[in-house]
């Protein structure tokens, strides 16, 4: 067991506890919160006086550990750019867990990623979530598959035409995406029926979206491209939560009518493309105000990981945000799309202990991840 | 004459508590203490700094939200390419240039890219202006080398360079030849004359370099043939930190924050800027714009103010350090007589929450924040 003693804690859903104290568990989760020093008996202690204490980030878009970029184009294995079609490609066969992102992600008090397929397809794949400490996938991963990737607008468009292949506009990728799911209906019915056909490793998948056991977590800039996928989201009755969603301020009331989910960002880069030029800091806000469950993404190797939180920062004072509500944005906001607020987003009785300690308020870039607890466990530590 | 009232003054060089700055025109006639008798000031801020300068950007020459339509920045139809001019592909209407007042950088040595060995001459810019002669400051300024592995990849499969011997002989051969022409000058030649000003020493090399060994290669040719010099990117330079030091090397270390995209950005840390920094190495810090947004430099200090660089020195790298080796007397700086270039932000300027208020080129507001 250990106690961490005496820190501010930003608990996220229940206030800030000044000099309170956090014990984790030998389970790995979090055994109790106090709101004073507390000596516990048989617990390491941790001192935390004058420093922050702060749940772990939640990053629930990244690419991190399959673009393994450091060694060039033979670590880079986000888009399997044969088919645009590829459901059955999963990341959990192409996360490399030695990637120094990982030691990054600590290093930046994030905790757990959602990693998976880039947009080079419409179909990338099967993504999962899971922690970033650790030295094997097996012990890392929390779900798989934590959604299947699919991306609309420039990128598929910009991949097949120098192919001279299907989808070259978005009026293709749509078709693509439709016929996918049309099959795996079909396939469904007649797995069910008398004769089944053979089994088929993309369809499967596909059933499983349609049986809402995974959303599609679909890759889209333009506004007109996310009505497009909340259009076939209805025709199939499926789950879905919208990637980056760079124009979605304008189509915010209708997303919250949705019911649509916003992970937004990369936020801190140059806007690289005609569909990213309305990439705003006050995006999350925005959302956040209309009622769309709203989150930051840094899209790693994007932005790179241990610089969540400063997106979240220029949010907060920057963006209108204000600081509450942008640490949410990368905490229980992006727990609750992955469906796992009852594990991870706070520091809170019971849930993950997925604790770091700050040298200061972690929106202040001068301030310096010191500990990094995941699972109850030190996973990094700043060289003193 | 305009009145600017300042709970924290940094001047270039230290920071000072309840200053008030007057300008007058284009100019900063008066930095005094504050004087609760005199006349209540134009503005107050929290913080008030120079404008931040950026050395070695893209700005401009590929434009945010655009493909090749807004990309300029490598003329790669041939690897050795002096004769290009940034101030020729320099586009003032970059939704960036904004949005870098807004983040409290006023100016920046725009330069080619580093798809090229020797990509071209920069021009250094103010980030407002209708026209880029509005923006001008000094062009033809400074001619963009770059080493590593942008040449080789850009030009490998055509052309050399394919490798850093390529990329070497590369510089070593354009530089001879102009050499040679200085001296027995026959036909005229555009790629040699945009060489001649930096052989004489009137012009200053900046060598785009990552790694140490590139970096080190980089400061052999310029001592071969006499080069005023400054290495930019830098990631490596903590390895050959003595080395450096001991050549009073010059150095534009940045972006700080950029993910490892390859084997030449892996070691990219933080704590690299900081060891030159502590080392006494005469460092500025860069964004490396498009690599990572101008506006946001100010952030980017933070991280080394985390690691133990003072926020004056932390300041000094992106306002008087780079005016100094651009050789821009009266930029960078807050004093009588300087260039009314400056910022006024609500907190830290290296902290998110140091959002920029108001920024002021040639004594003009570009930006406010309300």
């Amino acid at each position: 067991m250990v106690v961490v003693h005496g820190g501010t804690i930003l608990t996220v859903t229940d206030g800030v506890i000044e000099g309170g104290s956090v014990l984790l568990g030998d389970d790995g989760k979090i055994a109790q919160v106090f709101q004073t020093r507390t000596e516990v008996p048989g617990a390491v202690v941790v001192d935390a006086v004058g420093k922050y204490v702060v749940p772990g980030f939640v990053d629930a878009h990244t690419h991190l550990g399959i673009c393994n970029l450091e060694v060039g184009e033979i670590g880079e294995d986000e888009n399997e750019m044969t088919n645009p079609s590829t459901p059955g490609c999963r990341a959990l066969d192409a996360v490399y867990v030695w990637d120094s992102g990982f030691k990054d992600a600590l290093s930046g008090g994030v905790t757990t990623v959602f990693t998976g397929p880039g947009s080079g397809n419409v179909i990338g794949g099967q993504s999962i979530t899971m922690k970033t400490a650790g030295d094997c996938i097996e012990e890392m991963v929390l779900q798989d598959p934590a959604g299947l990737k699919t991306a609309s607008g420039e990128n598929p468009k910009r991949v097949y035409k120098v192919k001279n292949q299907l989808p070259t506009t978005r009026m293709g990728t749509a078709k693509v995406l439709r016929e996918a799911l049309s099959k795996a209906k079909d396939y469904k019915e007649r797995r069910a029926g008398a004769e089944p056909p053979a089994m088929d490793l993309d369809m499967e998948v596909l059933c499983r979206v349609l049986n809402r056991e995974i959303p599609l977590r679909t890759h889209s800039h333009r506004a007109d491209d996310m009505m497009t996928m909340v259009r076939i989201r209805d025709e199939f009755g499926i789950r879905m939560v919208i990637e980056h969603g760079t124009d979605s301020t304008r189509i915010r009331h209708e997303l919250a009518k949705a019911g649509v989910a916003v992970i937004t960002g990369p936020l801190l880069d140059v806007s690289p493309k005609v569909e990213t030029a309305s990439s705003s800091f006050n995006t999350p806000h925005l959302l956040h105000e209309a009622g769309v469950l709203a989150a930051i993404m840094t899209d790693h190797p994007v932005i790179p990981i241990e610089s969540l939180r400063l997106e979240a920062a220029i949010a907060a004072y920057e963006g209108g945000a204000g600081e509450q509500e942008a640490l949410e944005f990368i905490t229980i906001n992006p727990a609750k799309i992955l469906g796992l607020e009852a594990r991870l987003g706070s520091i809170s009785r019971g849930k993950d202990a997925d604790v770091v300690i700050w040298s200061g308020h972690p929106f202040k870039a001068s301030s310096i991840a010191e500990k990094t607890f995941v699972d109850g466990k030190l996973a990094w530590e700043v060289e003193a | 004459m305009i009145r600017i009232a300042a709970e924290k003054l940094f001047d270039g060089h230290e920071i000072t508590s309840d200053a008030v700055v007057t300008l007058d025109g284009s100019h900063i006639v008066a930095v005094e203490r504050a004087d609760p008798g005199k006349a209540a000031a134009d503005y107050s801020a929290a913080w008030v700094a120079p404008g931040f300068i950026d050395l070695d950007s893209g700005i401009g020459l590929k434009e945010e939200s655009l493909g090749f339509e807004g990309n300029d920045l490598n003329e790669a139809t041939d690897s050795v390419t002096p004769e290009m001019q940034a101030i020729d592909g320099l586009s003032p209407y970059d939704t960036s240039l904004q949005k870098s007042l807004m983040g409290g950088v006023t100016s920046a040595l725009v330069m080619p890219g580093s798809s090229n060995v020797v990509g071209g001459r920069g021009a250094i810019v103010h980030m407002s202006g209708a026209t880029v002669d509005d923006m001008c400051i000094k062009a033809p300024f400074g001619v963009k080398f770059s080493l590593g592995n942008d040449p080789k990849q850009t030009h490998g499969q055509k052309r050399t360079p394919m490798t850093r011997m390529g990329n070497a002989f590369l510089i070593r051969d354009v530089l001879t030849k102009a050499r040679d022409y200085k001296e027995k000058k026959k036909e005229y030649n555009m790629r040699y004359e945009a060489l001649l000003p930096l052989l004489a020493g009137q012009d200053v090399a900046f060598f785009q370099a990552l790694r140490a060994d590139d970096i080190m290669t980089a400061v052999r040719l310029a001592e071969e043939f006499g080069l005023r010099y400054v290495i930019t990117g830098a990631f490596d330079a903590d390895l050959v930190a003595d080395q450096l030091r001991e050549k009073k090397t010059t150095v534009a270390f940045g972006p700080i924050i950029a993910s490892r995209g390859s084997d030449e950005i892996k070691r990219l840390h933080p704590e690299n800027a900081a060891i030159l920094l502590k080392g006494g190495l005469r460092t500025a810090i860069i964004a490396g714009h498009p690599s990572y947004p101008a506006k946001y430099l100010r952030i980017s200090l933070g991280l080394l103010v985390g690691r133990g660089i003072s926020p004056e020195a932390a300041l000094a790298a992106v306002t008087s350090v780079p005016a100094g080796i651009l050789g821009l007397d009266g930029y960078g700086e807050l004093r009588p007589g300087s260039a009314a270039d400056l910022v006024l932000f609500k907190d830290d300027p290296w902290e998110p929450q140091g959002v920029v208020e108001h920024t002021f080129v040639s004594g003009k507001e570009v930006y406010s924040a309300s």
